[in-house]
């Protein structure tokens, strides 16, 4: 057996490429303290979305790139939030609120269709993520909402595409119980969210259903033999994945400052399948230390690769280069997981 | 002609085929005869490169055709050096025409096109594909439209279609046959016992494999017998004796009953009255049996003859009909939750893909259907409908099993994964005792462990059956076992009951059963 | 095709209830499609071939247009024109394909069971790469001939190219005036006749190798056919196929937009042939041919009728970007039984 944490190739190109960057910061000034940072409020801000992806994984379901269906659902708690004015973390927390029963609802409509295409999951649901959108597109163009910061400055219909939410929750997370520490500041609320939510997880999978949830993913026919009732399984995996999911975009959001709209969820699946895969979870179980680990290691990328890109006077390359490591991630993930059933059949 | 020099197979620890020696002579038709496991399959396998044999690693030993050695690596390969192979279940596609499974890789095209457009991109003259496909099909006089769909034929049909595609092949040399009578009446096989003989005249190799005798008597200049995958006999056509052959298929060796058959009329526990169930490749139809209460039932027969779909169907796993009453009462639902609840398990013969869960612990492993199924070894959260499992019981619990069991493993927390077949096979058996059901359901529980570990898991049904008067169904092709520890045993041919036989019937009763020949004796 | 299928029955109807409410005149609305069907119509033929090879949709069919665009950049670069530049377009943008098409095919053997998942992410990254050379690349690396086609900054391509050179030297080949309407016959025979290419490569031996590893891949083993070998051509004919159909795009419409172009032409395509009735398991040349008509015809008017009922043609775009990816997402859900056969 290999170490759990065994270095593969994923990593490897990662922390190359990390490791790289650093060097190259150093040399262009860029200051490390402001990065490091950076990379931990990038951490959380991206993390619950990764985090969103386990009970998917694994329940043997495959990853979700239906993803936007749970930022959707996310993003309508956010919507409802700011209509109704609330501000300040009650605001936030009231997003929340009205984003889990809409997810609830969203991923039990998901979770019957993916029941229905066992064993071609992770295309079916990439496709239903993408035509999800547009169909939300129309929403966002009628919806009755009333907040005129919400609405087109003229006409006084449709939604904007990106609604600043400075006058509401931004960074409210962000800054909450903040602190310095060696010039580094250590968003200690953000944190301890996050910690929250992994935890809630964790427990989660440690439950009667949660070792269901696992043995299903493991062995499909074993779980079946065992009496397990099988779809009431995939599709509490489904919900809880589109519940974080919706979470995972409520931190966004409030971290990034502004909610976005229409066509900005469709590639959102990407990079945060990249982010787990680089953790490590390619074809088996998914722990909590694949998801912090590969969030921190591939967000940080993220944050350093932008100014130096723009030291460099070619600032599409950090946007090209991040496509490329997320797709070549996943891409490599596929390809890797092909050898290992491959072997597995022959194992047995 | 074809020369093997010590063949040997390994799927694992075991060893299918042993150093099989093997010497065949152009024209010649040689057959090879053995039970179930013997290894006869494994053997084509090899000679036919299919990928099964590459993906488990290989095989060892040397093949010698025409004088010169070769190695096979595919199908393909063997294809190019002249094998030709009719499988038992025929590698006909179903959607596909009849004209053009013939015909396929080897379509004729349009004179010229070949040198203009390659062997690959050359147009199909389908005119003359149909007549290609007519003409083989005609030299064993069957008549098809080369334009039907193979997949609505019946199943005789699409054997034709495979026999025809294969003799229709100029290059062919050495043509190999798995038990191809097995899905072919009486005059059909004649027909392709004559074909056969045409075959060889014209120089042709051909390898037959079958466990029906009067076809070797009938057809075969040489036959091998396989017996636990080595060869056990070798007999020439004027040395033929159905006595020997089967000896040497069976065996010598004498058994001891260890059980008692306890045939005193019982209770019937579980009642199936025109059982079918359809699962691919095995299935039953219109199958009645009673299973009484506290015995051990055998079920057994040729693969595919519906042995396994016996328990999976129970279960609730497959599709079935007809009815199956439990202490005489029919259950409204028939799925396999229902059926656990109901005081049913079973352990499957796939213990890799479908008893255990390989990544998880011993531990983990025993208790699962406990704590899934009846909500066993389970602690509330306080305040919360939270269940988690108990860590503290089942440990101690986990402990016993493997004391109780003596299952070898680093502690309770190894992973499955790295346990040995037997300790595997009694993990499974720690799991299905900790359920307790009243009538126990096993697939093969021998099938890949090592001797000691055989007897051991053996010595367990008898003291699960005496102690607590568990009832077992037991479904397996090892004849031996079953006649060790069963009170009664069921002969299953074709997915129906053939006969229900005492334990200690003789050996040859069985295999005749097997065959579905039971009226010669 | 004995019947409409409810797939292209459906798409029938939304086309001519679009066409009522935007108030197009038919004639546009045929000018219209009869030029989509000539830029669309070899892309969407280019799938049919992994199709009936058993791995559904290639969406890496974007890697093929990608070919046919380095072709055309390197042509610009060279400034070749007229026929000698096509001439080059084609045997860069075809040795490429072939190349690229055997690496996917290569690729795709090792993700058995899911290779539609697997071109989606090789269009992602192959797009990648691709902009870095020719968004980063060209001007560091690689030193350009052609100074007008470079970004002020000396880094990087233009996002536009105009195709003088090249623009119209086919479409204007046997130009019929019917009415209003304008019949460009040459480049009608031209997708016709790889129409009858791709025909005849389902009536050959190849072709009947792809269908039965697409049926049964084992059964396919076991007769002696080299499953991934097939594989692995199946996907260079369909790269190779749609570097052609690109290169015909491009030129149909004289504008290289080298960044963007080639996006979105592996789902439009693949929504094409599944508005044709195709399934992920079968498609033949009439169900591409009737998909690019229906699937175009809606596309056009969408926006228009979009504008005229609600007042938004924003609306009309939304609703086909939902067209193209719910046709797709709907043929997935669908073909559960075909797939259990398998």
């Amino acid at each position: 057996m290999k170490r759990r944490l065994g270095i593969q190739l994923p990593q490897l190109v990662i922390l190359v490429f990390l490791v790289s960057m650093l060097g190259l910061a150093f040399r262009l000034d860029i200051s490390l303290t402001s990065l490091l940072g950076d990379a931990l409020v990038r951490l959380v801000m991206n993390g619950v979305l990764v985090l969103s992806l386990v009970p998917m994984l694994n329940a043997g379901i495959g990853i979700n790139y239906g993803l936007p269906v749970a930022i959707t659902a996310g993003l309508l708690g956010l919507c409802l939030a700011v209509n109704f004015k609330i501000t300040g973390l009650p605001g936030f927390a009231a997003a929340v609120l009205f984003a889990v029963p809409l997810a609830t609802i969203l991923g039990y409509g998901y979770a019957r269709i993916l029941n229905c295409v066992q064993g071609r999951e992770e295309i079916t649901a990439t496709f239903i993520g993408f035509s999800f959108v547009p169909l939300m597109n129309y929403f966002w163009a009628v919806a009755p909402f009333s907040n005129p910061a919400m609405l087109w400055p003229i006409g006084g219909k449709g939604m904007r595409p990106t609604i600043g939410l400075r006058d509401y929750f931004s960074k409210e997370l962000n800054t909450l119980w903040s602190f310095h520490l060696f010039g580094i500041t250590v968003p200690a609320g953000l944190l301890l969210f996050f910690a929250l939510c992994c935890l809630a997880v964790g427990i989660f999978f440690k439950t009667r259903t949660g070792v269901a949830m696992i043995a299903l993913g493991e062995n499909e026919a074993f779980a079946k033999l065992s009496g397990m009732n099988i779809s009431r399984l995939r599709i509490l995996a489904v919900i809880l994945s589109t519940i974080l999911g919706a979470v995972g975009i409520c931190v966004y959001a409030q971290s990034y400052g502004f909610i976005e709209l229409y066509d900005a969820p469709q590639m959102m699946a990407f990079p945060a399948a990249s982010a787990i895969l680089v953790g490590g979870s390619a074809g088996k179980k998914t722990t909590l230390l694949h998801v912090i680990l590969g969030t921190f290691l591939f967000q940080t990328t993220y944050v350093i690769s932008g100014p130096i890109a723009n030291a460099l006077m070619v600032p599409e390359v950090a946007e090209i280069f991040r496509m490329m490591i997320t797709n070549g991630i996943i891409l490599y993930a596929l390809v890797h997981e092909g050898k290992r059933t491959r072997e597995k059949y022959a194992a047995s | 002609m074809l020369q093997l020099k010590n063949i040997s197979k390994r799927f694992g620890r075991h060893f299918a085929l042993h150093s099989v020696n093997l010497k065949v002579e152009r024209g010649e038709i040689h057959g090879i005869a053995g039970i179930n496991g013997s290894g006869k399959s494994t053997l084509l396998n090899i000679l036919f490169g299919n990928p099964l044999i590459a993906e488990t690693g290989g095989y060892g030993g040397e093949i010698i055709l025409q004088g010169k050695s070769r190695r096979i690596k595919s199908p393909q390969s063997a294809i190019a050096m002249g094998f030709g192979m009719v499988h038992q279940e025929p590698a006909v596609v179903h959607e596909m025409t009849v004209a053009e499974n013939i015909t396929i890789t080897r379509e004729p095209v349009f004179p010229h096109s070949e040198k203009y457009f390659g062997r690959d991109f050359a147009p199909i003259d389908n005119r003359k594909s149909h007549k290609k496909a007519q003409e083989a099909l005609g030299m064993f006089g069957v008549a098809l439209a080369p334009r039907c769909l193979a997949g609505q034929l019946p199943l005789n049909m699409r054997q034709f279609i495979e026999i025809a595609r294969e003799i229709s092949r100029d290059d062919l040399k050495v043509l190999l046959l798995d038990e191809p009578t097995a899905v072919l009446n009486g005059s059909d096989s004649a027909l392709l016992l004559r074909t056969l003989k045409n075959l060889a005249r014209k120089g042709v190799t051909i390898l037959y494999v079958s466990h029906r005798l009067d076809e070797f008597f009938a057809l075969c200049d040489n036959l091998t017998v396989l017996r636990n995958g080595a060869v056990s006999g070798h007999f020439q056509r004027d040395g033929f004796s159905r006595k020997a052959i089967t000896k040497c298929m069976i065996g010598g060796s004498v058994i001891l009953s260890r059980k008692k058959a306890n045939l005193t009329c019982r209770e019937t526990i579980l009642s199936l009255q025109k059982f079918s169930v359809s699962m691919p490749g095995e299935s039953i139809e219109d199958l009645d049996l009673d299973i009484q209460k506290g015995e051990i039932l055998g079920i057994t027969s040729l693969s595919g003859h519906g042995k396994m779909a016996v328990g999976p169907g129970i279960m609730g796993l497959y599709p079935v009909l007809g009815k199956m009453l439990i202490k005489g009462r029919q259950a409204e639902r028939h799925d396999t939750a229902a059926m656990i609840g109901k005081g049913l398990f079973m352990l499957p013969e796939d213990r890799r893909q479908l008893g255990l869960l390989q990544d998880h612990g011993v531990a983990e492993n025993i208790v699962f259907s406990a704590m899934h199924c009846a909500h066993r070894f389970l602690r509330r959260f306080p305040c919360l409908p939270l269940h988690f499992p108990d860590k503290k019981q089942i440990n101690r619990y986990a402990l016993e099993c493997v004391a109780a069991f003596a299952i070898s493993c680093t502690g309770i927390a190894q992973k499955v994964r790295e346990l040995s077949g037997g300790n595997q096979q009694k993990v499974c058996l720690a799991k299905a005792m900790t359920m307790e059901p009243e009538i126990l359901i096993v697939n093969e529980p021998t099938r890949g462990i090592d001797l000691g570990a055989k007897e051991r898991i053996l010595d367990m049904f008898i003291a699960m059956n005496t102690t607590k008067g568990t009832t077992l169904v037991i479904a397996s092709g090892e004849l031996d076992e079953l006649r060790r520890i069963c009170d009664r045993i069921a002969v299953l041919y074709k997915g129906r009951l053939f006969a229900i036989l005492a334990p200690d019937t003789a050996e040859s009763v069985f295999i005749q059963a097997m065959s579905g020949e039971m009226a010669k004796v | 095709m004995r019947h409409l299928n409810p797939v292209s029955a459906v798409f029938l109807l939304l086309s001519l209830v679009g066409l009522l409410l935007s108030g197009m005149r038919p004639t546009f609305v045929v000018n219209e499609v009869l030029i989509r069907f000539i830029r669309d119509g070899v892309m969407v033929l280019a799938l049919i071939i992994p199709i009936n090879a058993g791995m559904g949709l290639n969406f890496a069919i974007v890697v093929g247009a990608m070919c046919a665009q380095v072709g055309l950049v390197l042509a610009v670069d060279l400034q070749l024109t007229g026929f000698t530049g096509l001439l080059f377009i084609s045997v860069i943008g075809i040795g490429l394909s072939l190349l690229l098409g055997a690496l996917i095919g290569l690729c795709l053997n090792r993700v058995k069971g899911k290779e539609m998942i697997s071109t989606i992410i090789i269009g992602f990254l192959a797009t990648s790469i691709y902009q870095l050379i020719f968004m980063v690349g060209y001007g560091t690396i690689i030193h350009p001939h052609n100074p007008e086609m470079m970004l002020s900054r000396g880094i990087g391509i233009r996002n536009m190219i105009d195709l003088q050179g090249f623009r119209n030297i086919l479409d204007k080949l046997w130009l019929f005036r019917l009415g209003e309407i304008e019949i460009p016959l040459f480049m009608i025979l031209l997708v016709l006749i790889f129409a009858g290419i791709v025909h005849s490569i389902m009536n050959t031996r190849l072709g009947r190798q792809l269908v039965a590893v697409g049926l049964d891949g084992r059964k396919a083993a076991m007769v002696g056919i080299d499953t991934e070998g097939v594989r692995v051509k199946a996907i260079i004919l369909s790269t190779v196929l749609a570097c052609c159909g690109h290169i015909i795009y491009i030129e149909n419409i004289g504008m290289l937009n080298v960044y963007t172009a080639h996006l979105n032409s592996d789902i439009f395509s693949c929504a094409a042939i599944l508005a044709g009735g195709a399934t992920i398991f079968r498609a033949g040349i009439a169900n591409a041919l009737l998909g690019v008509l229906l699937f175009h015809s809606l596309f056009i008017v969408s926006p228009q009728a979009g504008q005229n009922v609600f007042g938004n043609p924003a609306l009309g775009e939304y609703f086909r970007s939902f067209v193209a990816y719910g046709t797709i997402a709907f043929a997935l859900m669908m073909q559960r039984q075909a797939a259990d056969r398998n």
